[in-house]
């Protein structure tokens, strides 16, 4: 098993993201992440779906989506070869500035912070924030690109 | 440009696309479209359920090379059309079905009569539209056809709201489509080519397995060819039967849980097989690991995504059919001579002069089968449902054209074989049709009896009749220990009487001859005509590969 990211360029149409999730469901993949994200070509969408996999179930998975009719390409890479970001949006109490400035986190409105970056360090402020002080957390998913 | 009812431009989109014929039932979210049909030029053919309506345009399709178009309404009339639809998208049929749905505003209000038929469907077709304006429906239908009829092929869903069936609108018709990331013709890789050809010389067992592919990319002559300048054995999945005529020197029959002794026997001891529009299901090669083990396999196919998904070790070449085999040809060609004899071709020779035809066992039912084959010509088609009868038929029938042999290979639907052997007969009127039927498979979708007689559609069922869910009952034998349940059916109906009841003509036969007599009277019968043949409840159908089993295991 190892962490996969994949891309996937698709028709920008109702309907794709349902056959996409259809393999999850029928192979019971455990998706980590799934993002849709555009990528400023028109009438097209990149989801970025990360997942634990092996070989065997990644090129399944690889094969499933290909068959799509709507699914334009897909590229597979290790989680490593990959520049990997998470927003999420946090209510809590005052945040001291040195936390703020820590993870650069952004006040929406008073008590509402944006944190876009690296998922582990988005670990780290939830940990450090602990669940006293988080009243509620919205978590992104994770969005990413392929290095070089 | 003109201005008319999303009704009459779905009518004329079909006539365009040379639709001549429809098989459905009418309902509520359907009647624009059937009123628009009695203006057109389209044949409607009523069946009496949407599951056989589907396996009428999938049988016209596999007989004709064309698109089958079945319609139904919309809620129960989708659902029932289901399980044909998958039966298509099992052996990559192509069918379009029409749906109607309820009109756009109640979509999602659980309103009478709507289910989310794109939503249901989906898994099962190549494609999914749902129009959702009148001046969308030419396009659509233009898109459907093109993804149903390239590539490798397939059902597809067009599902109409009923407002967009009576919505006026100004509409054109396209001559041409392109659809954004599908692109079904590949031309082969001049490399893969090499390379194929490279490892096939070096083989000392080679064999070849044609599949649903071959049939339906019409390789057979290149197929036929490429054995020749080898001497090696051709053999079939069950969807490849008739590929190349089974009467061939070189034609060994199917393998898999049923295929022939002798073609399970050579594929076993092979050092190469190569696959021609084959996807070595689990029936095909039973334990797959054993199947490749000491073996190259070359795998020709058009659809990438089959390349490497059951078997591993593979030398592929992706593209069109044809062309990847004129190429190996020409590659082989020029690298060696053609063999004449050879240790392999004497192994092939002894194994088919020994088994070609053998039944084990003390079964009756071959025999009918057999004698089948003999009182048709090769151009007839033969149909069947699912179960031993299948098998005897896979095993015992030898389809000598592409596209005469008909059956449920990958979904293996009871209750297919009676519907598509009418839909084929509706393709190819001049042909004979028979379905090959079990007692409780024909019992599916017996009632298509009312639509071959009321349509004038006359097609032959031999029922060989075990009073038994027969191949329920042989797995009960032979892997349950002898526990059988469920599977009795008894003596019922008397399916002569049943014939009869419906306008069609029916027999009870005794023994082989009496057999002969009434399958001369079935070819002249101008109404359908079903002979019921008594059978052993106990027959076993052998070979037999158990599941999980490799083709060397077979049970005789
Ligand atoms: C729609 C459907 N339901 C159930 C099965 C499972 N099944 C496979 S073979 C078989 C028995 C078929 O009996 P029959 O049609 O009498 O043919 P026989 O095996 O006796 O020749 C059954 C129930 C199936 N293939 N399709």
């Amino acid at each position: 098993m190892s962490r996969r990211v994949f891309f996937v360029r698709v028709a920008d149409r109702p309907g794709v993201l349902y056959k996409i999730t259809s393999i999850f469901r029928r192979r019971n993949f455990n998706i980590e992440s799934v993002a849709v994200g555009s990528t400023g070509a028109p009438d097209e969408s990149t989801i970025i779906i990360t997942l634990d996999l092996n070989d065997e179930e990644a090129d399944t998975f690889a094969r499933m989506l290909r068959r799509i009719i709507d699914v334009y390409s897909v590229e597979e890479h290790p989680d490593n070869g990959c520049v990997i970001a998470e927003p999420a949006i946090i209510r809590a109490d005052a945040i001291s500035d040195e936390l703020k400035a820590k993870y650069s986190l952004n006040e929406l409105m008073p008590g509402y912070y944006a944190y876009m970056g690296d998922p582990s360090k988005l670990e780290n402020l939830i940990k450090e924030l602990g669940d006293n002080r988080i009243k509620n957390i919205i978590r992104g998913g994770l969005t990413a690109m392929v290095m070089g | 440009m003109e201005k008319t009812t999303g009704a009459r431009a779905l009518v004329k989109a079909l006539e365009m696309e040379g639709v001549g014929v429809i098989f459905g039932i009418p309902g509520g979210a359907t009647l624009p479209f059937y009123d628009a049909l009695k203006d057109g030029n389209i044949r409607h053919i009523l069946a009496r359920h949407e599951q056989s309506a589907a396996h009428m345009a999938d049988g016209y399709a596999r007989a004709s090379g064309k698109v089958g178009v079945c319609t139904a309404t919309s809620g129960p009339g989708a659902t029932n059309l289901l399980t044909g639809i998958a039966t298509a998208y099992m052996d990559s049929s192509p069918v379009v079905a029409i749906t109607g749905q309820v009109a756009k505003a109640f979509i999602g209000k659980d309103a009478f009569q709507e289910i989310d038929t794109v939503g249901v469907f989906t898994p099962v077709v190549k494609y999914a539209f749902q129009p959702l304006s009148a001046a969308e429906i030419p396009p659509t239908i233009k898109k459907a056809f093109y993804i149903a009829s390239t590539g490798r092929q397939g059902p597809v869903l067009v599902d109409v709201p009923k407002d967009v069936q009576t919505e006026k609108a100004d509409v054109e018709y396209p001559t041409s489509v392109t659809i954004k990331g599908y692109e079904p013709y590949v031309r082969p890789d001049p490399a893969a080519i090499k390379e194929a050809a490279k490892q096939i010389i070096q083989a000392q067992r080679p064999i070849m397995l044609v599949g649903g592919g071959a049939v339906k990319a019409g390789v057979g002559p290149l197929v036929l060819e490429l054995a020749e300048m080898l001497m090696m054995p051709i053999a079939s999945t069950l969807m490849g039967k008739g590929a190349v005529p089974e009467d061939h020197f070189l034609s060994v029959g199917p393998i898999g849980m049923h295929g022939t002794y002798h073609a399970n026997k050579l594929v076993t001891e092979s050092d190469l097989v190569i696959g021609v529009g084959v996807r070595f299901s689990d029936r095909t090669t039973m334990d797959v690991g054993e199947f490749e083990k000491e073996k190259v396999i070359v795998h020709l196919d058009i659809d990438p995504t089959e390349i490497k998904k059951n078997v591993k070790n593979v030398v592929p070449v992706i593209g069109d059919l044809s062309e990847s085999m004129k190429g190996i040809i020409n590659e082989i060609k020029e690298m060696m001579p053609f063999v004449k004899d050879s240790p392999w071709w004497r192994r092939l020779k002894e194994l088919k002069e020994q088994y070609d035809g053998k039944v084990f066992g003390d079964a009756f039912s071959p025999y009918i089968v057999k004698k089948i084959r003999e009182l048709l010509g090769p151009e007839d088609i033969v149909t069947t449902e699912v179960g031993q009868a299948q098998a005897w038929a896979e095993i015992f029938y030898k389809a000598l054209r592409p596209r005469t042999f008909i059956t449920s290979g990958g979904l293996g639907t009871m209750g297919f074989g009676f519907p598509a052997a009418i839909g084929a007969k509706v393709a190819r009127f001049s042909a004979n049709v028979v379905d090959i039927a079990g007692d409780g498979s024909f019992l599916m979708t017996s009632n298509s009896l009312a639509t071959s007689v009321k349509e004038g559609i006359p097609v032959i069922v031999v029922i060989l009749n075990n009073s038994v869910l027969g191949m329920i009952a042989q797995w009960q034998r032979l892997v349950y220990n002898n526990r059988l349940v469920a599977a009795w059916l008894g003596e019922s109906p008397s399916f002569p009487d049943l014939a009869k009841a419906y306008g069609a003509e029916g027999v009870r036969v005794n023994g082989l001859e009496d057999f002969e007599r009434a399958f001369k009277e079935a070819l002249k019968s101008e109404v359908t005509y079903v002979i019921d043949v008594p059978i052993s409840p106990d027959e076993n159908v052998f070979p037999f590969v158990p599941a999980g089993k490799g083709l060397r295991e077979m049970m005789t």
